[in-house]
């Protein structure tokens, strides 16, 4: 009996093995400039004169993390076989990722001189891979018109020395969400109107202690990781108390009493039980979904998580807040350069958006875009956020160092709130290794 | 021990044969061995002393004069050191008194021995990030079943105290989810080794009046020390390679609290980008390890490797 | 001989090392009964003590998922694959060290045991540089090869031991009767090993199952991840509260080892320890 295990068992790895090389000599490719078409593109050259009818095949590999999470994946799927059926010559190889383990991809493959073809970015990434030589500017692969029709406002955190390195394509203002059934309980019918009037409520929400379902009740959250994310959702903390990261002309400005106040109060809520430590944005948000946290600050991608809870949406209370935008770029070491402008063109227009606000709730950076039907029929949530996107203040991505900023940031975050440390020589600390990092 | 090594051929050309064809059969072997393991690990040495980057790895490095080195000693290798050397002797620690405590229970004649030594090896089956997300699930601040539990009898205030991602706890749930996982390899070596201890050596002490801890002390752990030595050191040296686990739990969080040298390397490489320093890491680890290891084998008078 | 005090002494024994059983496999118990129930039920306190088998539900979601399934294959595609080249190089090195006395011996053997004092993480480091040129990244190829490497310390370790104890009398004996070298080691040598290669085997792909960081750098195409890779790359990113789905893939991500193990594990025993005691 044994015998035959061994034998069996043999066999099937034989066969996996056999099977898995073949596999495996295809999916090899992936690490060779992108792409197996005959060679006709040439990276920045936008003409080639090749009528439709000689078109030869062409593929092109599209990283995202879209594809992947539950939220997005059919919106990702409608998206891509549109283009597909519309442009027949070109395949989409599409490449999911992690949203955390993108940028990192992104950077060791770009390095390793194999990129995709082109990418979901957030616009926090693009100055660093910009930096890297790694990307073809859009505005020399879409045409002009397309370029117009983008929003200015969203064009300009990617646009390095007057060329713009990224095409936006969703934006995602930040508001805020909170539980109206928890607000209720608190007494309270409306949300809060200015930022003290938002403290105050999260301190009577977590004094309720638990909920209906006997789980215990925040405040507010607070994602207190280590990751570029935990640093920059306090700059809305920071502005509504009037401190700033940098100033207009670049200077770091992050040591400031606005900014030590912020951090103050965040490290008292947290003393009090008013906010759980040490928790990432996905805990954050299945607490909220678990009808556990009073007001949470999220994209509007995430009212679909949120459906088992009685939810609203509101601007930041008498503050200012941001967006997180996601953008498509190219990568130099394309040969499809072309078909890539088309991918681009397709899904920041009205004909890949259409199929992406089918799907998901998003919000277009293009004018032409606005006047889908969809637009014009927003629910009261998704009307929040759409006005919204004409306020956010940006964010400071021109620079590559601001991924590591955040993290910076994020790291005192630490010490103020898991650490219990005196926020004014945290954020003095702070400040000066940003100093440093800016070469200030 | 083992003198079976004399050739079989007895003329001088068939112990030439015998020595081509252990030569023959052995490379293959060593040739996967050597490409996949020895010439990494050579390279790593050697470019631990560039300045090796993703952003270089193209291109030919340059000599960093062991910018690498002090950036590391700098940059809190000591805070690494300290970090791995508290994960390891807690871990080889809890394990050695674990493991010993429940061999002895079972090395007394009991029906079902190997029943129930199976049933506690089941853990080290468990694949590493099972164990991660496992524990990370049991120690769960909001409704992790240790907290529970404590709170019920009354060990603890706050119901939702966080255990992994507080700076004063985290090492000690990384350290209890690798005991559980490695624990039991430790109990199987022990048994085995009290197994093979001659039974009447045992009985002769017994006959003489000794008391079992005597016993216990002055034949059961000699007669088991060889066992037991191989057994420590493999412990330590999986405790300093500990990468899954703690990685997964706490990601060398938090505040840096559980990031021993293993993750220290890893993020120097794959998060900070500088390959080179990351081999510096390793580097240093091998002095320290070998010249460790070095010393005891000269102490137990080890050296042989037959 | 049996008196009341040894039976309660007994009893007192069985009922501690089941009560130290019982803290030990506790975690296991609790990860089965989370995967049977709902997230509903998990996100609560107190938590549900007791198992319910209503819903088998998750496990239906999580194998009709081609992506859970995709991690599933390559991680038994990747773990064969290590089983079976680990098995012939020991088998060849083993015997080698074991009966052979060449130039270079001791040193190959040191050489090969001190390798796993070098930190798997630097290793990877320089794998990553190397295999991309190689173009073995993305590969089960490379990935194969990077876990043999891994595993063949042990490996040839164990089987040299077991060489070692096979009487060197046999080999003559065959010598005598006039087998080639070759046909001594198929023949003669290679079926009494048998125990100590099925130990090797598992022992092989329990490390190349388990095996994380390797997998974690040489494939990162989605389509090409292992089980413990696509595992953390899921439930420790965006679905990182979604208990009942990382309890239902744990338990399955153990299920193939455990039962090999509760199949062999005699086998497996022995082989660690056989290497270990000195007869």
């Amino acid at each position: 009996m044994k015998k035959t295990l061994i034998v069996v068992l043999s066999l099937i790895t034989i066969l996996s093995l056999i099977s898995g090389c073949t596999i495996s000599g295809g999916t090899g490719t992936g690490n060779l400039p992108s792409g197996s078409s005959s060679g006709q593109e040439v990276p920045g050259d936008s003409q080639t004169e090749s009528k439709e009818e000689e078109r030869q095949p062409v593929t092109i590999e599209f990283l995202c993390w879209g594809a992947a999470e539950a939220a997005t994946a059919d919106a990702f799927k409608a998206m891509v076989d549109g283009f597909i059926a519309k442009y027949q010559w070109i395949t989409v190889d599409v490449t999911e990722s992690n949203y955390d383990a993108v940028s990192t991809t992104l950077l060791t493959r770009a390095a390793a001189k194999s990129a995709p073809d082109t990418a979901q970015v957030s616009n926090q990434w693009v100055a660093a891979l910009k930096e890297m030589d790694a990307l073809i500017p859009v505005d020399e692969i879409l045409s002009a018109e397309t370029m117009n029709d983008y929003y200015a406002g969203a064009k300009s955190g990617t646009t390095i020395n007057g060329k713009v390195y990224s095409a936006p394509w969703i934006i995602q203002p930040i508001c805020m969400f909170y539980n109206k059934d928890l607000l209720k309980a608190a007494g309270f019918s409306e949300p809060p109107k200015s930022w003290t009037e938002y403290i105050d409520m999260c301190y009577a929400i977590a004094k309720l202690g638990t909920n209906a379902e006997g789980n215990t009740v925040y405040g507010r959250s607070l994602a207190s990781t280590v990751l570029p994310g935990a640093g920059y959702f306090t700059l809305i903390d920071v502005w509504a108390n009037g401190g700033d990261f940098s100033d207009a002309d670049g200077n770091i400005t992050f040591y400031s009493e606005g900014t030590v106040a912020a951090y103050k109060e965040l490290q008292e809520m947290v003393k009090q039980g008013v906010i759980a430590p040490g928790l990432q944005i996905v805990d954050n948000r299945s607490l909220f979904g678990n009808g556990q946290i009073g007001f949470h600050f999220d994209a509007p991608s995430q009212t679909a998580t949120f459906s088992k809870v009685n939810f609203g949406v509101v601007q930041a209370p008498g503050g200012q807040s941001f967006s997180s935008d996601h953008h498509l770029v190219a990568f130099a070491d394309t040969d499809n350069a072309e078909e890539c402008g088309l991918f681009i063109d397709y899904l920041t227009g009205p004909e890949g958006m259409k199929l992406y606000t089918d799907n998901s709730d998003v919000i277009c950076a293009r004018h032409s875009v606005e006047n889908l039907e969809y637009y014009k029929n927003l629910d009261s949530n998704m009307e929040v956020f759409f006005r919204a996107a004409s306020t956010i203040r940006s964010l400071p991505v021109q620079s590559s160092k601001f991924l590591q900023a955040m993290e910076e940031i994020a790291e005192g975050l630490q010490r103020v709130v898991i650490n219990m440390e005196d926020p004014d020589t945290v954020i003095s600390d702070v400040n000066a290794k940003l100093k440093t990092m800016y070469g200030q | 021990m083992g003198k079976n090594r004399i050739n079989i051929g007895h003329t001088l050309t068939e112990q030439t044969k015998d020595k081509i064809f252990g030569y023959l059969l052995l490379l293959p072997t060593f040739a996967v061995f050597a490409i996949v393991v020895l010439y990494p690990i050579v390279y790593g040495i050697v470019m631990s002393f560039f300045n090796y980057t993703f952003f270089t790895i193209n291109k030919t490095p340059t000599w960093n004069n062991f910018g690498n080195y002090i950036n590391i000693f700098n940059d809190g290798f000591f805070q690494y050191l300290k970090n791995t050397l508290v994960f390891t002797i807690g871990t080889v620690g809890i394990e050695l008194i674990v493991g010993m405590g429940v061999a002895l229970l079972l090395n007394l004649s009991i029906r079902g021995r190997n029943l129930l030594r199976s049933l506690f090896l089941m853990p080290w089956t468990i694949p590493s990030i099972v164990v991660a997300l496992l524990w990370s699930w049991l120690f769960q601040a909001q409704f992790g079943i240790i907290n529970y539990v404590l709170k019920f009898f009354g060990l603890i205030e706050n119901a939702n105290t966080e255990w992994i991602q507080s700076p004063s706890t985290a090492m000690l749930t990384v350290i209890i989810a690798v005991v559980w996982r490695q624990a039991p390899y430790m109990l199987v070596m022990i048994l085995a080794g009290l197994q093979s201890v001659r039974k009447d050596l045992i009985d002769a002490a017994a006959i003489d009046g000794a008391k079992p801890v005597k016993i216990f002390f002055k034949i059961k752990i000699p007669a088991i020390r060889a066992v037991l030595g191989t057994t420590i050191i493999t412990c330590v040296m999986s405790s300093f390679q500990q990468f899954t686990i703690i990685y997964n739990m706490t990601a060398g969080g938090p505040l840096g609290k559980t990031t021993t040298l293993s993750i220290a390397a890893y993020k120097k490489a794959f998060t900070n980008f500088d390959l080179g320093s990351g081999a510096a890491i390793g580097v240093i680890w091998l002095l320290i390890l070998g010249s460790a290891i070095t010393i005891y084998n000269i102490k137990t008078k080890r050296f042989d490797v037959e | 001989m049996i008196s009341k005090k040894s039976v309660c002494k007994r009893i007192f024994l069985y009922l501690t090392i089941l009560l130290l059983l019982c803290l030990f496999i506790f975690p296991i118990y609790w990860m089965i009964i989370a995967s049977l129930k709902d997230n509903s039920v998990l996100m609560r306190n107190p938590p549900q003590l007791y198992p319910t088998f209503s819903t088998f539900d998750n496990y239906m979601t999580m194998l009709g998922n081609a992506k859970y399934l995709g991690y599933i294959r390559n991680s038994i595609i990747v773990a064969s694959g290590t089983v079976i080249v680990d098995l012939i190089l020991s088998v060849l090195g083993g015997y080698s060290l074991s009966r052979f006395n060449f130039p270079g011996r001791k040193t190959i053997m040191i050489a090969i045991l001190s390798a796993q004092i070098f930190p798997v993480v630097v290793i990877i480091i320089s794998l990553y540089g190397f295999f991309s040129k190689m173009k073995l990244m993305n590969t089960y190829t490379g990935l194969v090869l990077a876990d043999v490497a891994m595993s063949l310390p042990l490996s040839v370790w164990m089987l040299k031991s077991f060489c070692d104890n096979v009487p060197m009398s046999l080999d003559e004996a065959a010598k005598i009767d006039g087998c080639s070298r070759w046909k001594t080691l198929t023949y003669i040598v290679f079926p009494l090993l048998k125990p100590g290669l099925l130990a090797i085997g598992i022992y092989s792909f329990l490390m190349s199952w388990d095996d994380y960081l390797i997998a974690l750098v040489i494939m990162n195409k989605s389509g090409m991840k292992t089980l413990p890779v696509g595992i953390a790359e899921t439930f420790l990113g965006e679905f990182g509260f979604d208990y009942a789905g990382m309890m239902t893939i744990s338990v399955i991500a153990s299920l193939p080892v455990l039962l090999l193990f509760m199949i062999f594990q005699k086998y497996m025993v022995s082989g660690l320890t056989g290497g270990a005691i000195k007869e």
